[in-house]
């Protein structure tokens, strides 16, 4: 597999610093976990970070948290059991990803969005960034629309296409508010992806606008 | 004589983990020797004679501590995760706690909770030692991430989302080759040096999305300059460091 499509610099450093809000960073972590690429880059950079974290001043700690730490050392060390899936089986949704929707995509309750397509939301934040699970079929279309704020869109299965170009399992595509496309499944299976938005797209047809507070994305 | 007490049992305890090397003895000799200049300074010794007196195994501690003492940070965690040392645990926290501290006070929390993040980062240092490979990371990185976390965890009441390399769907890296290997390593320590060779400019951004865990966005608030020019920012950066991971792109 080879992903010619990856995070913007900027939300890869904000992802590996911790600024990054909830939603956006599931969709990283779920690209990092299929790009080693990406990894390197981001303990990379954490690299630096441990480098800067060695040259800070130091505050003097409390003698009684040591005394407290000591204390609990012995307290948590029950082994937790992670293996929740049989790890020889073949899964399309990441760890970072399955963590919110509770399994793979056999468990996922797709919802209907418009006439075509299906979602299911992952993660909604108070600020309005949404994460959502997107099932478009094979060969289909999503309306033309721009976007009210910024879009990556993470592909899970199958690919989508459009003028900015091919989208397989892996590849990440960023877009901000100055981008109108037209994006569509590549036929043969269904393009199932993990779309971030943090404001509502705006579609260019009247039927698509008209549909959107009915269909709600 | 406290330093003195305290320095036998440093020795004791390097001598009991089978270790000869002295970088293991250093860091407590250096708090050893910063309390007696401490009692110096009070006037309860003399400052000519305190100072005098220790000034040789001073100076000797101090040449040889200083390109030694990253190292030895790497060894405790591994004492923790071989041995479940407590006394190498202790080292480690003298040596880290007081940075991590600093580095949850960073994003504007008092020291109540700073000293709350120091408890449960080093918490899971002891649980998760194991997991620390001294080929890939040093001590200082591995402990940022693990504070990372916890400071997510506690100021934001949040959960991070993370790869999990036992995650069936995870890709790892494609095996290495032999010469790879070697580079890997040399990797590692020009990653740890290149800090050094970014611009000031490149450095105060990275500085402060690391440390105050500031968005990019916010960056560039603080500093009052245009988005545009902290982006370019990163991506020098970036492009700096994937030269030295031999990632071209």
């Amino acid at each position: 597999m080879t992903i010619n499509h990856h995070p913007r610099e900027e939300m890869l450093l904000d992802y590996v610093s911790g600024a990054l809000g909830e939603a956006w960073s599931i969709a990283i972590a779920t690209h990092l976990s299929v790009c080693p690429q990406c990894r390197r880059v981001a303990s990379g950079l954490e690299t630096l970070a441990g480098s800067v974290l060695k040259e800070l001043s130091d505050e003097v700690v409390e003698p009684s948290t040591l005394d407290s730490v000591l204390s609990r050392l012995e307290e948590g060390e029950r082994r937790t059991n992670r293996m929740e899936l049989d790890s020889l089986e073949v899964v399309c949704l990441p760890k970072p990803l399955r963590d919110y929707t509770g399994g793979d995509l056999d468990t996922v309750r797709w919802k209907r969005l418009g006439p075509v397509a299906h979602q299911v939301v992952v993660c909604a934040e108070s600020d309005g960034t949404v994460a959502r699970l997107l099932r478009i079929p094979a060969g289909k279309p999503v309306p033309e629309h721009s976007h009210g704020g910024d879009e990556i869109t993470l592909v899970l299965r199958g690919a989508f296409e459009d003028h900015l170009g091919l989208y397989e399992r892996g590849d990440m595509q960023s877009v901000d508010a100055s981008i109108t496309h037209r994006p569509y499944a590549v036929p043969g299976e269904d393009c199932i992806c993990l779309a971030v938005t943090d404001a509502p797209l705006q579609f260019r047809s009247m039927t698509a606008r008209l549909l959107q507070p009915v269909v709600g994305i | 004589m406290r330093c003195d007490l305290k320095s036998r049992t440093v020795r004791n305890e390097a001598m009991d983990i089978g270790s000869s090397r002295p970088s293991e003895l250093l860091s407590e000799h250096k708090y050893a020797v910063g309390a007696v200049s401490r009692v110096a300074r009070q006037g309860r010794v003399s400052k000519s004679q305190g100072v005098k007196a220790f000034k040789p195994e001073r100076e000797r501690l101090f040449a040889a501590s200083m390109p030694m003492s990253t190292e030895s940070t790497e060894d405790y965690l591994v004492l923790i995760a071989t041995k479940r040392d407590r006394g190498a645990f202790k080292k480690l926290f003298a040596a880290f706690a007081p940075k991590i501290k600093s580095f949850a006070m960073r994003n504007g929390v008092g020291p109540e909770l700073a000293e709350e993040v120091v408890q449960e980062t080093f918490i899971r240092v002891w649980r998760k030692a194991e997991q620390f490979d001294p080929g890939k990371a040093s001590a200082s990185t591995w402990l940022y991430t693990i504070a990372r976390n916890q400071r997510i965890d506690l100021l934001r009441k949040r959960h991070r989302p993370e790869p999990d390399f036992e995650d069936p769907a995870f890709v790892p890296e494609p095996e290495p080759q032999p010469s790879d290997v070697i580079s890997r390593s040399e990797e590692a320590l020009r990653l740890r040096q290149c800090m050094e060779s970014l611009s000031p400019e490149q450095q105060e951004v990275l500085k402060l999305s690391f440390m105050e865990e500031l968005p990019h966005v916010e960056v560039a608030e603080r500093l009052g300059i245009p988005l545009g020019t902290v982006k370019s920012r990163i991506r020098l950066a970036m492009k700096h460091i994937r030269s030295e991971i031999g990632d071209i792109r």
